[in-house]
């Protein structure tokens, strides 16, 4: 069963649809990213699963419970880390960590001390949270999160001010934590290379609604295969296989071909070339990046590499 | 009930954490408020000298502004205030306590205290009570910490339950700590500390003449245990005050400012109203005629202030809390939290 079920769901705030009738699912042990633009709707879709905001239509079930509705028993199987996390700056880290635990229930100091290991925090859990970085803020939410050992993660940009050191860290617990442990791992990003390298399922949405969805393989290789040629007359060439698929030079005097077509034409390609004697110095297929479904699906380019982490506070 | 409480502690932590510096302020203020008084007091005695000094002094006054000026006629229509009339009230409540062995409310440091504490300082604590409502959401949503409080495995209506009931122990507490160092203010200047169960006297009725018929007489412990209770019902209801206006607030300080002023402006306004248009029924209605509810236990008459019945006292703050409190509790469950 789904660990989170996500049925066309839809939030208007007057005449505006922030989400329009998104539906998907999350598997245990899957990473999927939720990706858009700016304004898109992932906050807002992230906070209808949380059951901070309420849908105007749909619901969203998490481990089977509706998380409006039976909020207190969807949110015993979800950990979150929304936006920039936020907490009381009087409070130690591991203040922070009891009165979560307090909530939750059946949690030990042993498992508080765990997770504050885990995220690399154990050194300076019981200094005040105002003193905090933003990284560290970052890591003990999701410290937070993790501390009733949920099925279902929610994190929003979970990387969002961490340095290098803890954006990879961050990937591995990730990753450890889906593979090993069978977290179902719900994330939005706008680091297109950060979904590329965690994500076994992604989605993109715009302008409240979701454009598409699917494994990676799926969605860059979805109605297009790509083809690139280098040939010994390029012009000839480009006439030959015209009435075939759409071709264009590119490169440095349009020494290589691509060849775009709804399926893989390479056997037709090869064959045509072959009858018409133009030799091929190298063939190779250009496998689409998400960077390009996601300008194709949004008009906008995606974030491809972190922001630098914003000073301490 | 296990998340409800778990919540209750947290909130207490929160608040002690958070807001210990302003609790301690309006502690120190109350000690200072009830060492004034202590010291102002005269030397230790018998309260018997004490009452006979003061109806000699009382005499003498009545004597030298004369005969009184008789009933109202229509050249002459009734004096708002009648200085002659009030005197004579208050000699003859005095030579009643005398004769019946009732000393003044606060000649005992028990119920001394709980005079200054219940019914001087208590606007400070309804102040207390409002403000730190009026923060309980709104503060969360300011600094975005409501995300992660609304993520927990609790239901909202057990958070606000939890903030409220947080809210009104760290008031109780601290009225109670109040009253204590008043207690300990009083008894160190004067003595007296074991003196629990004397009885004392207070005015049924404040507005009419201090008649035998008026007094109703109680030990110094009940007068005090009493205070408490009528004052802990006006904390709920400014508690629930403050939290109605912070289920809908997104900043703090606009919260705090208008559920403080709400406690404080509305009740002298009402005063005035209530003067001005000749004690209107509806005005006995109104939460804001009731929130020193330990002003009925009045030991000196008031004419001319508006007064209110125990039962009446006792049902608008009740019904005003319970209103308020479930209006809040409706609105927070319904809201959508976006920031």
């Amino acid at each position: 069963m789904a660990v989170l079920e996500v049925q066309g769901v839809t939030r208007r705030f007057g005449e505006r649809a922030a989400v329009a009738d998104i539906t998907f699912n999350v598997e245990p042990g899957e990473v999927y990213g939720f990706l858009g633009p700016n304004g898109a709707g992932k906050t807002t879709t992230i906070r209808i699963i949380l059951g901070l905001v309420r849908p105007s239509s749909g619901r969203v079930l998490v481990n089977g419970a509706d998380s409006t509705s039976q909020h207190v028993l969807a949110a015993r199987s979800m950990g979150a880390v929304v936006e920039t996390p936020a907490f009381y700056g009087y409070l130690t880290g591991r203040e922070t960590l009891r009165q979560a635990a307090r909530v939750r229930g059946n949690v030990t100091d042993d498992r508080i001390a765990f997770v504050l290991r885990l995220v690399g925090l154990a050194d300076r859990a019981d200094g005040p949270v105002r003193a905090y970085s933003l990284g560290m803020r970052q890591r003990l939410a999701l410290a937070v999160a993790l501390l009733a050992s949920p099925r279902l993660l929610v994190l929003d940009e979970p990387t969002n001010g961490l340095d290098p050191a803890g954006i990879h860290d961050m990937r591995q617990l990730l990753r450890r934590l889906a593979a090993d442990e069978g977290v179902a791992i719900f994330f939005s990003t706008h680091l297109l290379s950060e979904a590329e390298e965690l994500c076994s399922r992604v989605a993109v949405v715009h302008q409240g609604r979701l454009m598409v969805e699917g494994s990676l393989a799926e969605l860059t290789q979805r109605d297009r295969h790509e083809l690139e040629l280098s040939v010994s007359d390029p012009g000839r060439a480009a006439a030959v296989l015209a009435p075939l698929a759409s071709v264009r030079g590119v490169g440095a005097q349009s020494a290589w071909l691509r060849i775009e077509s709804p399926r893989d034409l390479s056997q037709d390609v090869i064959r045509r070339l072959m009858v018409a004697d133009i030799a091929i110095n190298e063939i190779r297929r250009r496998r689409r990046r998400l960077e390009d479904v996601f300008l194709e699906l949004t008009g906008q380019p995606g974030s491809q590499a972190p922001v630098s982490a914003p000073p301490a506070r | 009930m296990r998340p409800l409480l778990a919540a209750w502690i947290n909130e207490l932590e929160k608040l002690w954490r958070h807001r210990r510096l302003l609790i301690g302020a309006i502690t120190a203020i109350v000690m200072a408020m009830a060492a004034l008084s202590g010291l102002s007091r005269p030397a230790a005695g018998s309260w018997e000298d004490s009452e006979r000094a003061e109806i000699a002094h009382m005499q003498q006054a009545l004597a030298q502004a004369g005969s009184p000026p008789g009933p109202a006629t229509a050249a002459r229509p009734p004096a708002l205030f009648d200085l002659n009339a009030s005197l004579q009230q208050g000699l003859a409540l005095k030579q009643y306590r005398l004769e019946h062995q009732l000393a003044p409310v606060d000649w005992y440091p028990m119920s001394a205290a709980a005079k200054t504490v219940f019914q001087l300082a208590f606007p400070l604590y309804l102040i207390l009570a409002g403000w730190l409502a009026a923060e309980a959401l709104s503060q969360e949503r300011a600094e975005r910490t409501i995300t992660g409080l609304l993520s927990l495995p609790i239901s909202r209506t057990a958070i606000l339950v939890a903030k409220a009931a947080a809210v009104l122990t760290t008031t109780t507490a601290a009225l109670v700590l109040g009253w204590a160092l008043a207690y300990i203010i009083y008894g160190t200047a004067h003595g007296g500390w074991i003196t629990v169960t004397a009885d004392v006297a207070v005015l049924r009725d404040p507005t009419i003449a201090a008649a035998p018929s008026n007094l109703l007489t109680m030990p110094a412990w009940t007068y005090a245990l009493a205070s408490l209770a009528l004052s802990l019902l006006a904390l709920a209801a400014a508690d629930a005050l403050g939290l109605l206006v912070s289920t809908f607030a997104r900043s703090a300080g606009w919260s705090v400012g208008t559920s403080v002023a709400a406690l404080l402006l509305p009740p002298g306004a009402l005063v005035v109203l209530t003067l001005w248009l000749q004690s209107p029924a509806w005005t006995q209605y109104l939460i804001f005629a009731h929130l020193q509810p330990a002003n009925l236990l009045l030991d000196q008459a008031a004419p001319g202030v508006p007064h209110s019945s125990l039962f009446m006292t006792v049902a608008v703050l009740a019904a005003w809390t319970g209103l308020m409190f479930s209006a809040s509790a409706a609105a927070f469950r319904w809201k959508d939290e976006l920031s």
